[in-house]
């Protein structure tokens, strides 16, 4: 294993849960969950040569994760070996699954952008980081994400 | 403007996410082992479907000259396929330009929908030419093959018929789809970078 080969598997095993919350996020069911995260794998894989520590890790990771989610043409699947995980959050039915399944089924509620936004506001990302990713001003992150809140209130009022 | 939000259900909502992501790290890739194999696997498959599309789109029109040709239609018939070929070679790469791998994998969210969405669209606004051209192209198609009378040419326009329409449905449905995607993301980048 070369050490650029060392270094993606590192990251990858690091990120792991990162890069599967988004995929699980933008996704109907464990197929397609399983479909983005391999997506997600390769362009992170394409990307490794050319990311040489420009940005912090976690902001290239969110990145390439949640441009792959967004515009993945999602027919155009070209499927090699199986890479996916144990866990069948669409199924299993503990008590840890059905509070991931609320909060599934409020993001997915919400369109791409809003629902990238939220994910990394979820993920305590500052708003300044939040705007680099999706390229926005950081006071328009603000704007949004109060506009967000209120859709997400009010789908829980209904 | 904070205030006025439930702060718990937020908190909530956080608190869930810590739980799908405790939950996960406790898992393990399957064939974990097979991660290098299958990326290098699958990003030499997208080289070869990309040399693929550029074998078709450089022996596409002397295979078609040949095989028109072959079949006996007629001089203007082959002409006018042949540059529809060519023009639809042109669009594509004109469509496709500009989209390099790099700046997808490390543009911002909006950069990157936004080149994917205007591929997309241009993607549709060709089908919008491309389909009615089809239809009339595969009318003299048909003539062209019944010109030549015989059991051989109907059943090749019985084929085609059913090949033209299946594609022709085919076709439709994936311009209407495009359409919806990108109008609905040209929208939200609209609403998102206006403020």
């Amino acid at each position: 294993m070369n050490t650029l080969e060392t270094e993606f598997a590192q990251i990858v095993k690091e990120n792991k849960s990162t890069i599967y919350t988004v995929c699980y996020m933008f996704s109907k069911d464990t197929d397609e969950v399983n479909d983005l995260f391999q997506e997600v794998l390769v362009n992170l894989w394409k990307g490794m040569s050319s990311f040489k520590g420009r940005s912090d890790i976690r902001t290239w990771i969110y990145r390439i994760a949640l441009n792959t989610c967004i515009s993945m043409d999602r027919k155009k699947k070209i499927k090699t070996i199986p890479l996916s995980m144990d866990a069948n959050l669409f199924q299993d039915q503990d008590e840890d699954t059905k509070q991931v399944k609320l909060l599934h089924n409020r993001i997915n509620k919400l369109q791409p952008f809003d629902k990238a936004i939220v994910l990394l506001w979820l993920e305590n990302i500052s708003y300044d980081e939040i705007g680099e990713i999706v390229g926005v001003s950081t006071k328009n992150v603000a704007s949004r994400l109060f506009r967000i809140k209120e859709k997400l209130r009010s789908m829980s009022n209904d | 403007m904070e205030k006025d939000i439930n702060i718990e259900e937020f908190e909530t909502m956080k608190k869930q996410l810590e739980v799908l992501k405790d939950k996960l790290d406790k898992e393990t890739i399957i064939n974990e082992q097979l991660m290098r194999k299958a990326m290098k696997e699958k990003v030499s498959k997208l080289h070869k479907e990309a040399i693929i599309i550029a074998c078709v789109a450089l022996f596409g029109i002397p295979y078609c000259t040949w095989v028109f040709s072959f079949m006996h239609m007629s001089e203007l018939f082959i002409i006018v396929t042949d540059v529809f070929f060519a023009i639809a070679i042109v669009y594509t790469y004109i469509t496709h330009k500009g989209l390099k791998a790099n700046d997808l994998l490390n543009g911002n969210l909006i950069e990157v929908s936004y080149k994917i969405t205007r591929m997309r669209y241009l993607e549709s606004r060709w089908l919008r030419f491309s389909i009615p051209f089809i239809i009339c192209w595969f009318g003299w198609f048909i003539f062209e093959i019944m010109k030549q009378n015989g059991d051989e040419a109907k059943g090749m326009a019985i084929g085609g018929v059913v090949g033209g329409i299946i594609g022709g449905a085919i076709g439709v449905s994936k311009y209407r789809k495009s359409r919806k995607k990108s109008q609905e993301i040209l929208l939200q980048i609209k609403e998102l970078t206006s403020k």
